[in-house]
């Protein structure tokens, strides 16, 4: 198999630099320039630009009352994990929202990936 | 036939049906619902106590035969001598029976498909979780393998269904449409074995068990015979995407 998760694995690894960078203001900034070419290693500049690399500032903007707050994070975060390998163009198409909850659904529902459910989103939402 | 004899066929609740059969008005309808109702029950009941399937509920019963009676009561016609017990019987007992045969089948497809998809989605989460990743990368992972699955899927209906081919919003399904007949191709491409897996999982909705007893293979091997089809699909997907980005 080739790069089976590389580009995935290096997106997933700018996503967790950029969740936990020290505070909401580097989440900020994040969101006000999310490539942030000029920051990442040379390998990571492509994941930077990804999707899952970006992530970071659409999860700031989730509420912290929100009671669908991790829904929504791990809800993104497969959207976004699913636009960097179907290609991106995919997000103009409403079939292609039906798919992201059709996969969140069937995964929320087999009970051997609860933990890793649990994990992912302490992984999103690092404490500091 | 006067009125009077209508009356006396139908027993104490002759006016009543002259009423309706003249009038046809609503209150009237309502009055004779309410006064078969129990006769309806009881039809129900009887249906319910001789079931073979304990899928559907006593309630479900009675709501097909309300229906029967419903239709019974505008379609009785006192002046051709019957009884109406003896008329709708046949109606209220022919609604049920038809009720529950497309209930059933509803049911019973959609208990295969979550079946098809958990076990899908099992197969997926097995081969994750044993690999030394971090949660997200195996999130990731059987996210990626469950979607590439139901665009599978619905590459049978792009090609099946000539109106969902042509929707209105063709436009927004035209990615989708794309992704679904580049998987469907990229499905040509699998090892025979993987191929066979695929072809009976996803375009034919066979759960795994069946497709072990098909291919005389063990639920296991299938479910490892799986998991190992989505991977290459993914890499060849990616593939075909590259050279469609160079045409």
């Amino acid at each position: 198999m080739v790069d089976r998760l590389g580009s995935l694995t290096r997106a997933i690894a700018t996503l967790r630099k950029s969740l936990d960078a020290p505070g909401a203001a580097a989440l900020k900034r994040s969101a006000g320039s999310p490539a942030q070419p000029q920051r990442q290693p040379h390998e990571g500049a492509q994941a930077a630009q990804s999707h899952v690399g970006t992530l970071a500032s659409r999860l700031v903007v989730l509420r912290r009352d929100d009671p669908q707050r991790t829904r929504k994070a791990l809800r993104l975060f497969i959207e976004a994990v699913l636009l960097d390998e179907l290609g991106g163009e995919l997000i103009l198409s409403a079939e292609f929202e039906r798919l992201v909850d059709r996969s969140l659904s069937a995964i929320e529902k087999d009970e051997s990936l609860r933990d890793t459910l649990a994990q992912a989103t302490q992984e999103l939402f690092p404490k500091p | 036939m006067t009125l009077g004899a209508r009356a006396t066929q139908t027993g104490d609740v002759g006016p009543l049906w002259v009423r309706w059969v003249e009038q046809r008005r609503l209150a009237d309808r309502h009055a004779l619902v309410e006064r078969y109702t129990g006769f309806t029950r009881m039809l129900a009941a009887k249906c319910y106590s001789g079931r073979i399937s304990h899928e559907l509920e006593f309630g479900d019963y009675l709501q097909f035969a309300m229906v029967g009676l419903l239709e019974s009561i505008d379609r009785f016609n006192p002046d051709l001598g019957a009884k109406f017990e003896t008329f709708s019987s046949q109606r209220i007992n022919g609604a049920i029976l038809n009720g529950v045969e497309s209930l059933s089948e509803v049911q019973r497809q959609t208990s295969v498909r979550n079946r098809v998809v958990k076990e899908r989605a099992a197969s997926l989460a097995e081969k994750a979780l044993a690999e030394p990743v971090s949660a997200l990368e195996r999130l990731a992972e059987v996210a990626i393998g469950l979607a590439l699955g139901f665009a599978l899927e619905d590459s049978g209906v792009y090609e099946s269904d000539g109106e969902r081919a042509l929707p209105d919003n063709a436009y927004s399904r035209l990615e989708m449409h794309q992704l679904s007949q580049r998987l469907a191709e990229c499905v040509k491409s699998l090892p025979e074995q993987q191929r066979a897996v695929v072809h009976h999982h996803y375009f034919q909705q066979m759960p795994f068990v069946e497709i072990a007893d098909a291919l005389k293979l063990t639920k296991g091997r299938v479910s490892q015979i799986h998991s190992a089809a989505l991977l290459n699909l993914r890499a060849l997907q990616k593939r075909h995407a590259l050279f469609e980005m160079t045409l």
